[in-house]
């Protein structure tokens, strides 16, 4: 998150993930008859493509205040906008201690 | 004295040749190698139908899965006098124009092989990366679901008869894209929706060549061929791919003469 930020880790993951859900709904979704929610497969049904994955990244970068390298898009941490939630809104301290 | 390996034993001994273009010439125990192989491996698969498909492919057999798209210059142009034609970069296309604009009934499975030309930026010399090459593939159809369980059920059996020959290797979610460098967006996309897996061993040389792949097309393959499944809303398409040339070369590399002479003598 961006620095400064001194909410709790349970708050910064909930309002990042209603930022998400929002910002998916709104933008990448205008105009479709789907609505998502927090746990909804991201990647069944077409629902991102190969232009929209770019506009997720984006927003989600400029959330978190750093690049994602490509290592980290994989399936585990993109399920869902729940999942990118835990994955991205934890703290570098709390990445030191994830197993890989 | 350095000692000599299998691979280049058997250069000295004529039985392999790598030609000046990229070809490979084969005799004795790396024949009945490459033979052995893909017989094991049509056993893996059990009964499916079997087509052996033809060097020249139609352009628009290509056009129409989109190939050009992602691999601009990828397919090997020949000509013979006006006559001009281009040479497979892969064989599941025959099997889609085979199956085009027809209604199936699903779970469907066919196994295709033939040769296939790859001019990978010139690296024809390098060991394993030649210009022609034989691929065994074996192409599904049906449910989303089916299709990824036959893709689970593939890697399985890959890994067993490696490990069953003693042949090292991982099976490890692709980097290069299945459909050409197309784009980020297209690259990532298929990283996250696993589209590509490959078995991957190391040569002698340390360089890892990857001899077999697991793809899933999602409707890519069908929507463009107009496939339909019967009673089925959505039909979903995967391959399997062996490159026989690598895996006689992985197999001879690893395990040596004798184990391989054990295995197909």
């Amino acid at each position: 998150m961006k620095s400064g930020d001194d909410s709790t880790p349970i708050s910064r993951q909930n309002q990042f993930e209603d930022g998400l859900l929002r910002f998916i709904n709104t933008e990448l979704l205008v105009g479709s008859d789907l609505a998502i929610d927090a746990d909804s497969a991201l990647f069944a049904d077409g629902v991102i493509d190969s232009l929209k994955i770019l506009y997720l990244l984006a927003f989600i970068e400029s959330a978190i205040d750093r690049t994602i390298p490509d290592e980290e898009i994989v399936m585990k941490h993109f399920r869902s906008v729940r999942t990118i939630a835990e994955r991205f809104t934890r703290s570098h301290r709390d990445d030191e201690n994830w197993s890989h | 004295m350095m000692k000599t390996g299998p691979i280049e034993e058997l250069q000295r001994q004529g039985e392999i040749v790598f030609t000046a273009d990229g070809g490979l010439m084969l005799g004795g125990l790396p024949l009945r190698l490459l033979r052995w192989i893909d017989a094991q491996l049509l056993q893996l698969a059990g009964c499916v139908s079997e087509i052996q498909c033809p060097s020249l492919i139609e352009r628009q057999v290509l056009e129409r899965a989109s190939y050009f798209e992602s691999f601009p210059h990828g397919a090997t142009r020949v000509e013979a006098g006006q006559r001009s034609g281009l040479l497979a970069p892969a064989i599941c296309y025959h099997c889609f124009a085979k199956l085009a604009n027809a209604q199936i009934e699903t779970p469907a499975g066919f196994t295709c092989v033939g040769k296939c030309y790859r001019h990978e930026n010139g690296a024809t010399h390098v060991l394993g990366r030649l210009w022609e090459f034989t691929m065994r593939e074996f192409v599904f159809l049906a449910t989303p679901e089916l299709v990824h369980q036959q893709r689970r059920d593939w890697m399985e059996r890959v890994a067993s008869f490696a490990h069953a020959v003693g042949l090292k290797g991982e099976i490890e979610l692709a980097t290069d894209p299945f459909f050409g460098e197309a784009g980020r967006g297209k690259k990532l996309l298929q990283q996250i929706k696993e589209l590509k897996y490959e078995f991957s061993v190391v040569m002698p040389d340390g360089s890892k060549l990857a001899i077999a792949s697991f793809n899933l097309h999602e409707t890519f393959f069908t929507s463009r061929f107009g496939i339909v499944a019967a009673g089925a809303s959505e039909t979903h398409s995967a391959c399997v791919a062996f490159g026989l040339e690598r895996w006689m070369l992985a197999i001879l590399a690893q395990c040596g003469l004798e184990a391989v002479g054990q295995l197909c003598g």
